[in-house]
């Protein structure tokens, strides 16, 4: 066996034991980035600020962006380019700013980074999953705007037991109608409606409702003629036999049994936002 | 007085006239919401033609980015390409397929035009007759499926109800 083929056969034993070792890694997916941006954006409200906001996977590559009515359209590449440098340099993008502003001119050389305040990097499980980048107002003003976003995330996948929500995510998610918080064992919803919806029968969730906005008239009872399984334990149709219904209006609880066949057959006044929380029995817990 | 003469005082004089004439125009523009539909629009079609994935990028009229989305598992390339893809379609104010058929034809020299994405899959938004940006479709299951997704999102925002 000669040099070179004794140096391949190495690489190939080296390499084969590296694949079975393979370290497996988060990734951010739309829906979080969404979560992500949302918050950003019910910040940037707040303080009427105009800016985009784009989220960015951990190689620094677009997910999701935004630009809000009026942000100078130069800050779409901006945003990005911030959001790749938090990203693919593991740091906020205002590190680079300092030691350029300090003196340091040759960060300005640093590849593929935007040596500018307002992006920071998305970190779940110790690990930077990608970044957020926001541009359009002052630097810092840029950079706060990102922390509200990613604040929305270390909420959303905290550790920790219990369970913070802050006002600006809360706001952000009943404006776009969307779960504040799911588990195994229960949900939590800022639901959001603007239609009539489809008949629902949870098998294992039971729904309780807190009415915060609009008027609705709700179907409770009854039996599901065109019943068809959506999802494990989820039916949903169009006809129902019987029923009773139930005006719905702001402060309004209602609590739907698991297996109880429900529908917001009508929304009198728009958009109706309901506030749920959804125990999911037992035998659901795994699905 | 010659015919040069002649000409150059018409010349002149049209263009007193020309004073009276409206120096700016109304130019309707792309909101974030109505990019959104475009992206609504781009996501029912993606759905029903059962795509693997997708980027879809959202421009306006000079080509800039109002929103953009990639689907999860879609490759991160396609990001760019989209955006590139819409860019093109709105600043040349056609579909970009007329660019890949153009350059596949032989005229490979287009392809040296600055930011310039001849890729099938970018097509104009457009509001009474203007374009007032332009969407851009890529990391389908093909540049067909890219084009086809684009155009329903195009066509989708243009059925919308305005408000």
């Amino acid at each position: 066996m000669n040099r070179l083929i004794l140096t391949l056969a190495t690489l190939a034993a080296v390499l084969n034991a590296a694949a079975a070792e393979l370290p497996v890694k988060k990734v951010l997916t739309l829906e979080a980035a969404k979560q992500v941006a949302a918050a950003a954006a019910a910040e940037a409200q707040r303080r009427h600020a105009r800016v985009v906001i784009a989220v960015v996977d951990d190689g620094g590559y677009p997910v999701y962006l935004e630009r809000g009515n009026g942000a100078q359209v130069a800050s779409s590449q901006v945003a990005i380019d911030k959001a790749r440098t938090a990203a693919i340099y593991r740091r906020p993008s205002k590190v680079f700013e300092e030691q350029v502003s300090s003196g340091r001119a040759s960060a300005l050389a640093l590849s593929g980074a935007a040596p500018l305040q307002g992006g920071l990097p998305l970190i779940f499980a110790d690990e930077v999953v990608g970044a957020i980048g926001v541009s359009g107002e002052t630097p810092q003003e840029d950079e706060d705007i990102a922390r509200a976003g990613l604040d929305a995330l270390t909420v959303a996948t905290s550790a920790s037991p219990v369970t913070y929500l802050d006002h600006a995510a809360v706001a952000a998610a009943f404006a776009r109608g969307v779960p504040l918080l799911e588990t195994t064992e229960y949900k939590v919803h800022a639901s959001r409606r603007t239609g009539p919806g489809q008949i629902e029968v949870h098998e294992y969730e039971t729904d309780i409702v807190y009415v915060l906005e609009g008027e609705a008239d709700f179907v409770t009872g009854g039996r599901v003629l065109d019943g068809k399984v959506t999802a494990p334990g989820e039916i949903r149709g169009t006809r129902l036999e019987g029923g009773s219904v139930q005006s719905l209006d702001p402060g309004d609880v209602v609590v739907v049994p698991r297996g109880t066949p429900h529908w917001f057959r009508e929304i009198r006044q728009a958009p109706f936002l309901y506030f749920v929380v959804k125990p999911i029995a037992a035998a659901g817990g795994a699905s | 007085m010659n015919r040069f003469q002649m000409m150059i005082a018409i010349l002149v004089f049209s263009c007193g006239a020309a004073g009276g004439e409206p120096t700016t125009a109304a130019q309707p523009t792309l909101t974030l919401a109505g990019a959104r539909q475009v992206i609504a629009a781009a996501l029912e079609a993606a759905q029903r033609l059962d795509a693997p994935g997708g980027s879809i990028a959202v421009v306006d009229a000079g080509g800039h980015l109002i929103a953009m989305e990639r689907l999860d598992n879609t490759f991160a390339a396609s990001a760019d390409i989209a955006a590139g893809k819409a860019r093109t379609a709105a600043l040349f104010r056609k579909p970009t397929r007329v660019f890949e058929d153009l350059v596949n034809g032989g005229r490979t020299t287009m392809v040296t035009l600055p930011d310039f994405t001849p890729l099938q899959g970018g097509v104009p938004v457009t509001e009474g007759g203007l374009v007032v940006g332009a969407v851009g479709v890529s990391g389908a299951a093909s540049a067909q499926q890219d084009e086809e997704i684009a155009t329903a999102a195009a066509a989708g925002f243009a059925a919308a109800p305005r408000k």
